[in-house]
Formats: structure tokens, C-alpha cells, sequence
């Protein structure tokens, strides 16, 4: 049994990297697969070549792989955490909070100190989006412990979120037209704009995340049946809860500042973890979300580029998909409200 | 053996019950009845140290609570109340397993002993061929014996139950009651549970609390009439 699951395990890790290969070998510019592999393998190929593969592809690449296992393992902690089957990410408000940290950055971009290709200026764009993030995540968390109707919470979030849509197009409208044009590019999504400098702060803050996710395993297990229940069996609820909090900001801020709002994973992705695994526990959760959410987003990034059509429409129209048929074939869904 | 010493429990501060000095014994069903907002609950929150006593203490076999870590609180008391899990997946025996969460390290794995416990609380229960089902399938009160169940994985000499029969049909009520008699009389367990029903606390209790705010009036339930209880609740 024990040994059945580990190699169900090490084949559920494959997929990922099977999509991963898959999504470096597309492309607009007609690199065979051979000289794909050529360059990965470090062999003598043309420059170009190279340079497409090694600064193009694999940073995209890696980016969506990391993207998708972000929002995913934060939407799978926000319906956990807030006993809520809707939340996640897009649809509470924080990758709108974040939006509008990014937003003040990017828009007001005229310092060079904030420019995207220098370190300092993606850790700004990634602090503002952390912060913008955080400042949403707490007015949700503190109407959630107010209000315990999860409905009201979540039409809470749509409404800050719209909010603070409606303050980042006055922004735009104030803004400059070459800054303007970065940031409407910016909020269509994308997984390419990820040089390997702002790689140096996705990949931590990713691994990070994660990790502080997985230690939480056990009280986010407890979770499942309410608080009352969790801090009667000894669990630190205040504890848990900013471990959680922090995670999150961690994940989707991030996320959020370098790639665009990419809506619609992070709320589908642990349905269909949970309708694969057929389990509640979040030892088994979070890295099935992580190998889900990462092979989704990469499957989104070859639709997207052989469509040639803007990354966050895709996860739109496959993530949304996904929760109808969650939303109607579950039938149980109206245990949770 | 509870005791609470001059304990007033409320919200925030304000106290809704005041100067209760009161002892539930080993080996007791003790139930508790009362208006609606009389405090039943806000009592049974307070003694399992979700709420925070606005004064004086609780004892458990002579040493106070107060000073026990979180951890040791829950090795002492465990809570049942009217919720459900609302969780897809979550099996019965996982839900049952969670009882054991102070007893196990932060990965929360399961060791021999852990499985011996869950499986013992499923049999105590009758719910030992609930182990693989989902909870999402469970009626209400099949949902309520697996609560119980992992009350008692928890292995507490003290249980609380908030309203553990409300949502039963009298079947269920009764089934759920003999189940807390085989605790407190074979296990010697310390058993608070809150009703609305009185009927059901005169004939199954061994003591009954009647809630008068700010007091509490505590009474052997074998000579206890209707007459007292209207007379305390007034109506």
C-alpha cells in the first residue's frame, strides 16, 4: 500500500515534467525538438538557437510550471482556511489587492530605480503586490471572523476587488501612454516577462510558500471541521492562521506582481485535486494541487502560444470550465454554505 | 472530577454567568438546560478554553486548568457540537482520527497506538463500519456518533458535548444518550452536556444544571420534578 502510493507519486511528479518538455518545444519561431533538447543538453548549437531556448523558452517555462503551482496551493489554503469552496486568490480580491501595489509601480514607473530589469525594482514591484495583498487579505479576514456567512465574505471580496479595479483605471487614466501600454499588457497576463533576475525571487518565494503550506498540513487538516473543533483538539488557530496568511501573500503576491492577474486556477485547481485524489487530507492535497496547478498553467502556456492568445483568457476559459462542472456534478457543494 | 470555583464565564469581558461553584464527578452525566442565550454554551466554550473565563477557575482533579498548556487542555477536555465537517472526501475514520491530534507529533501521523484508539472509539460508537465511508453521505445522526467517536479518540477523562442531540429524531437522541452512559459509567469519563430537551436530561443524566442567570441551580435529576424546573425557569 505504502509502496503503490509512492510510485502513484513519483508517476503524478512525471506529468508535470512530461508538460513541461511539451511546453518548451512550442513556439513561434520553428526550433526543432532535436535542437531543443541540443541546447537544453548544453551542446554547441547556433546563438540564436540557444539563446531563444536557455532565455525565452526555459524561463517561460519554468515560470508557468511556478505560477500555476502558486495560485493553485493558494486558492487550495484560502478555501480551507476560510471553510469556503469559492474562495481563492482572483475571486476574494487579492490578486486585485496586488494588482494595485503593482500597479502604483509600475504606473509610476518613471523612477529608474523601479524599472523592471534592474533586482531592486522587482523586489518593489513584488513588495507593493505583497503589500497590496496583505491589505486585501486582512479586511477579508477580519469580515470573516465577523460575518460566518461565507456567501457575504465572498461577495466582500468581489466588491474590494472591483473596488480596487475602479481605483487602478483612474491610475491608468492619469498615467502616461508608454507606462499605460505596460500595464494593460501587464493585466492580460503574462508568463514571459520573467527574466531570470526576477526568477531569483520567484523561485524562493515559491519553494517558501509551499513549504510553509505543508508544515500546516496538520492543523489545516483540523481545520476541516471547524475551528471550535481544531482549538479544542490544540491547535494554535492565531498561529496557523498567519503561517497561512503569509503563505498566501507569498504565493499569489508574487505570482500577481510578475505575471498579471491569471484568474480561475487557483479556484479549480484544488476541485480537481480533490476529485482526483479523492482525499480531504492536505498532505496529500497540497502536492497534488502543486503537480496539478503547475501542469495546468503549462498546458494554458502551449494553448496560449500557439493560439497566440493572451495566457489569462486561457486560464479563464480552462479554469472555468472546471468549477461549473465541480459546481453541478458535486451536488454537495451546498454542504459547505 | 471538574470543578468550577467561583468561575463567571461571558463575552468580552461581561459576564453572563457569575460565582458558579459547582463540581461535575467522575463517572457523571451531568445535563445542562436552560432558556435560549442562558449561557449553556458560553459555559461549555468557557470550561473547554475556546472562551477565555472572566474570572475565577476551573479545576480538574484538584489542579487548574488556567495553568495547563493548549496542548494539555486538550489532553484533558474534548468538545462535540452541533456543526458538520464540510469537507468533500473527508473520510470517517479521518474525521474520527483527528481526536488524536494532541497526541501525535506535528505531522500528525498515526502510530500503533493512535490506530488502536480510533479504532476502539469507532466500536464504542457502532460506528465501526463507517470507516471508509465519506462524511458528506452521513445523515445527521450518523454525523453526530462520528463526532462523539472522535471526542473519545481524544481520550480525555473530561468530555463536553454542546447540544449533541439537537438535530436527532428520537431514535438517534436515545442511541446517543446509552453511548455517554457506556462512557461515564464504563470509562468513568466526567460527561457535560447542554439540552433543550428535559425529559431527556431527567431520564438519562445522573445530575442536571438548571440555568438561571447569572446562577446556576444543581440538582440530583432522580428527585428532580417538573415543579422545580418551572419554578426556576419560571414559566
Amino acid at each position: 500500500m505504502k509502496y503503490g502510493r509512492k510510485i502513484l507519486w513519483c508517476a503524478g511528479a512525471l506529468i508535470p515534467a512530461a508538460v513541461f518538455f511539451a511546453d518548451m518545444m512550442c513556439g513561434s519561431s520553428g526550433i526543432s525538438p532535436a535542437e531543443v533538447l541540443k541546447a537544453l543538453a548544453g551542446r554547441p548549437t547556433d546563438g540564436q538557437t540557444m539563446s531563444i531556448v536557455m532565455d525565452i523558452r526555459l524561463p517561460k517555462a519554468l515560470t508557468a510550471l511556478l505560477a500555476g503551482i502558486a495560485v493553485s496551493v493558494s486558492g487550495l489554503l484560502m478555501q480551507t482556511l476560510f471553510q469556503n469552496p469559492l474562495a481563492g486568490p482572483y475571486v476574494l480580491g487579492i490578486s486585485s489587492g496586488a494588482s494595485l501595489g503593482a500597479a502604483l509601480c509600475v504606473l509610476g514607473a518613471s523612477s529608474p530605480l523601479i524599472g523592471p530589469d534592474s533586482f531592486a525594482g522587482s523586489v518593489g514591484i513584488a513588495g507593493a503586490a505583497w503589500l497590496g495583498a496583505a491589505a486585501v487579505l486582512l479586511c477579508v479576514a477580519y469580515a470573516s471572523r465577523r460575518i460566518g456567512n461565507a456567501a457575504i465574505i465572498l461577495i466582500l471580496g468581489m466588491m474590494l476587488g472591483s473596488g480596487i479595479d475602479a481605483l487602478v483605471q483612474i491610475l491608468q487614466f492619469l498615467s502616461d501612454e508608454q507606462s499605460l501600454k505596460s500595464y494593460v499588457l501587464w493585466t492580460m497576463g503574462s508568463l514571459g516577462n520573467v527574466s531570470w533576475l526576477r526568477m531569483g525571487l520567484l523561485v524562493p518565494s515559491v519553494i517558501l510558500g509551499t513549504g510553509m503550506a505543508m508544515a500546516c498540513s496538520k492543523p489545516l487538516n483540523l481545520l476541516l471541521c471547524g475551528e471550535t473543533y481544531a482549538a479544542t483538539t490544540g491547535t494554535d488557530i492565531r498561529r496557523t492562521r498567519a503561517l497561512v496568511y503569509l503563505a498566501t501573500i507569498l504565493l499569489s503576491g508574487t505570482v500577481t506582481a510578475f505575471c498579471g492577474p491569471l484568474g480561475f486556477i487557483g479556484l479549480a485547481v484544488p476541485h480537481l485535486t480533490r476529485f482526483i485524489t479523492r482525499s480531504a487530507d492536505h498532505s496529500v492535497l497540497i502536492p497534488g494541487t502543486a503537480i496539478c496547478g503547475g501542469s495546468l498553467m503549462l498546458v494554458c502556456d502551449m494553448i496560449s502560444k500557439t493560439a497566440a492568445i493572451p495566457i489569462n483568457a486561457v486560464t479563464a476559459l480552462t479554469g472555468i470550465p472546471i468549477i461549473i462542472i465541480v459546481l453541478l456534478s458535486h451536488g454537495k457543494l451546498s454542504r459547505y454554505a | 472530577m471538574l470543578e468550577l470555583r467561583n468561575l463567571s464565564a461571558g463575552y468580552r469581558g461581561k459576564a453572563l454567568l457569575s460565582g458558579l461553584d459547582i463540581t461535575a464527578g467522575r463517572g457523571e452525566m451531568t445535563a445542562l438546560i436552560g432558556r435560549n442565550g442562558c449561557g449553556k454554551s458560553t459555559l461549555i466554550r468557557t470550561i473547554s478554553g475556546v472562551l477565555e473565563a472572566v474570572s475565577g477557575e476551573i479545576f480538574h482533579d484538584g489542579i487548574p486548568v488556567s495553568g495547563k498548556s493548549r496542548l494539555e487542555r486538550a489532553r484533558t477536555m474534548s468538545y462535540v457540537g452541533t456543526g458538520r465537517p464540510r469537507a468533500p472526501y473527508l473520510k470517517c475514520r479521518e474525521a474520527v482520527a483527528m481526536g488524536r491530534a494532541p497526541w501525535t507529533g506535528w505531522t500528525g501521523h498515526l502510530g500503533e497506538e493512535d490506530r488502536k484508539m480510533v479504532d476502539k472509539a469507532l466500536l464504542l460508537t457502532g460506528m465501526q463500519g463507517y470507516s471508509e465511508r465519506d462524511m458528506d453521505g452521513l445523515s445527521d445522526g450518523e454525523c453526530q456518533k462520528i463526532m462523539i467517536a472522535r471526542a473519545l479518540a481524544q481520550d480525555t477523562p473530561v468530555m463536553l458535548l454542546d447540544e449533541p442531540t439537537a438535530f436527532l429524531d428520537v431514535p438517534g437522541k436515545h442511541q446517543t444518550m446509552s453511548i455517554l452512559r457506556r462512557l461515564a459509567t464504563g470509562e468513568g469519563k466526567t460527561i457535560l452536556f447542554s439540552t433543550h430537551d428535559v425529559e431527556l436530561a431527567m431520564s438519562a443524566a445522573d445530575r442536571v444544571w438548571i440555568f438561571n442567570p447569572p446562577h446556576i441551580v444543581d440538582m440530583d435529576s432522580g428527585n428532580l420534578a417538573w415543579q422545580e424546573i418551572r419554578r426556576v425557569l419560571r414559566f
